[in-house]
């Protein structure tokens, strides 16, 4: 590649998007840019990212476009050390950055640019032809944005000006030095660095600190990552994981509002029939923490869910998937049966969460013991105070209408989230409780309040002690309709107390 | 003479007496039968996740 092409102009430049045609060119314009480097000069699927990319920006009503060229990212630099320096032709040691703004900007703009141009996030491109996006923070579509659970906060320096955005990371794997397991790990890790629970780690670092002794082949170029790679590469970099088979999934204790396990079909792949797999993503996204998926061959992440009420039967939940191959923020419609873009994800077979090295507890043990602990306060409440408000939450488990939603959060987020959410008796006492670093609550939903769109549609919860034992989930609180109770660490217990009997607002992250 | 420091106690109310609603702990308000019911479905978690196949471990993903 021309290097003093790929570096011009210096430092940058801004561009009008305010037409099909010119978004059209600017997609023109870098693939012919790119493919300059590419054998054959034709660019193939391997634009499809970028082209996803600049589908977002466009949906987000982006009108203009800062390029900053000669870009150090941390990212490509790394791979460039390990590995295209070592190359005998060499692309160019430097990346691209485009941010993307609403705002039409003029050339004059660029050292002064407004605040309020609408800042809609940035897309890094390394001159690599074979896999040219890296590390990208996009603005999710307006339509999904509901739907994405997992976005974390990160600031871009755009000629000394500094702009904030929220956004679910996204790269595209290179095809040669990292593939598409690697990138999945980086999105996670990257996550959890933007929430300051992990330090940063580049891209590079994912490939150099594969363990060769837990794969096959040769690490350089490379073939992929086994599942064991990708787990040790995470448990390295302070994210230990929890796994999940999909043809071996746990189930949640029976209880009211505990669906049954699903009825196998075989011989098809659980991947095919096993619903837990929607309930199990579930509760990481509720925390927002992303879930990494894979078949046989590929690895990719969900980032967010949306669910869809139906008036029979359960409700159907729509995932939002980041697909290195394919770009960000894309429908997943159906699990069971995942073909999309060309492609036939489905069967599913592992699940891979990577989680704070303090949340040592599972979810479902915790939802099981919530499910059991909550109705017998709510009957205890009730056999002692008649005609009760903790007579709802009974009423609710006689009617099917009662549901579970679990997420995990730091302790002090949760005790910040609870402001505007609960009555101040229920932020007093949760606020001056003592409790784990890492609490999973388990919600009891009142089903038919949230089909019919009511955001107050928690009849109580139940917090439980993160480093408990998934044999004995230890409740640090217990709340029902009008009563409260709370068991500090010392064995005592603080209660009754009496609450609002009013449902609140849902906790964790997005709509319950 | 030093006087004694004075520290306040937490300035959180005491619960409501009310009868028949005060606990041992959280799991005293299990019987019998749910424990052992849910000690068994814990059990049955573990093993669940004991048995994720080796075939999963070795699956190359690129």
């Amino acid at each position: 590649m021309d290097v003093a092409a790929w570096e011009s102009p210096d430092p940058g430049e801004v561009r009008v998007l305010g037409s099909q045609a010119d978004w059209d060119q600017l997609a023109s314009e870098y693939e012919n840019l790119l493919a300059e480097n590419l054998p054959g000069g034709r660019m193939g699927p391997h634009m499809r990212p970028f082209r996803r990319c600049l589908e977002v920006a466009q949906e987000g009503g982006a009108s203009s476009v800062v390029v900053e060229t000669r870009y150090i990212d941390v990212d490509y630099r790394s791979e460039f050390s390990a590995h295209y320096s070592r190359s005998f032709r060499t692309p160019p040691a430097t990346a691209r950055r485009l941010h993307f703004f609403r705002a039409p900007l003029r050339p004059e703009q660029l050292w002064d640019l407004p605040t309020d141009a609408g800042y809609l996030g940035y897309m890094v491109l390394r001159p690599v032809p074979l896999g040219p996006v890296g590390r990208t923070m996009l603005r999710p579509p307006p339509g999904m944005e509901p739907a994405v659970r997992t976005m974390v906060t990160d600031y871009a320096t755009v000629f000394g000006q500094r702009f904030e955005i929220a956004a679910v990371p996204f790269m595209q794997q290179d095809a040669q030095f990292d593939r598409c397991a690697h990138a999945a790990a980086w999105v996670c890790h990257y996550t959890a660095f933007r929430r300051q629970e992990v330090s940063r780690r580049s891209m590079g670092a994912f490939s150099l600190s594969a363990d060769p002794s837990l794969g096959f082949g040769r690490p350089v170029p490379s073939d992929g990552l086994t599942v064991l790679q990708l787990l040790e590469i995470l448990r390295l970099f302070d994210l230990p994981c929890q796994f999940y088979d999909i043809e071996n999934l746990p189930s949640v204790a029976p209880g009211p509002g505990t669906p049954p396990d699903p009825a196998p079909q075989r011989p098809d792949p659980a991947g095919m029939w096993d619903t837990r797999i929607i309930s199990i993503c579930c509760r990481y996204l509720n925390s927002g923490v992303p879930v990494l998926v894979g078949n046989e061959e590929h690895a990719w992440v969900l980032c967010g869910y949306q669910r869809h009420a139906r008036a029979s039967g359960s409700d159907w939940i729509r995932f939002v998937r980041h697909d290195d191959q394919r770009g960000p923020y894309l429908w997943v419609d159906d699990v069971l049966n995942d073909v999309a873009g060309g492609y036939t994800y489905s069967p599913w077979r592992w699940l891979i969460v990577p989680l704070p090295d303090k949340l040592w507890l599972v979810p479902e043990p915790a939802e099981g013991m919530a499910a059991a602990l909550l109705p017998s306060l709510a009957q205890r409440v009730v056999s002692a105070v008649p005609g009760s408000a903790a007579q709802t939450l009974l009423d609710k488990a006689a009617r099917g209408e009662l549901r579970w939603r679990t997420y995990a959060r730091l302790a002090n987020d949760f005790k910040a989230e609870l402001v505007g959410r609960v009555d101040p008796i229920v932020l007093r006492e949760y606020r001056m409780a003592r409790l784990s670093r890492f609490v999973w609550v388990v919600e009891a939903i009142d089903r038919a309040g949230r089909q019919s769109g009511s955001q107050d549609v928690v009849l109580g919860e139940a917090v439980f002690d993160g480093t408990s034992n998934g044999l004995r989930p230890q409740p640090m609180a217990l709340r029902v309709p009008g009563v409260i109770y709370l068991f500090p660490p010392d064995g005592s217990v603080r209660g009754p107390l009496i609450c609002s009997p009013d449902s609140s607002r849902s906790g964790g992250v997005g709509p319950a | 003479m030093n006087k004694k420091r004075v520290v306040s106690s937490t300035p959180l109310p005491k619960p409501t007496e009310i009868k028949g609603l005060r606990l041992d702990g959280a799991f005293s308000l299990l019987s019998d039968d749910q424990r052992d019911k849910l000690d068994k479905a814990f059990e049955e978690d573990r093993k669940t996740r004991r048995q994720a196949e080796a075939k999963s471990a070795t699956l190359r993903l690129g």
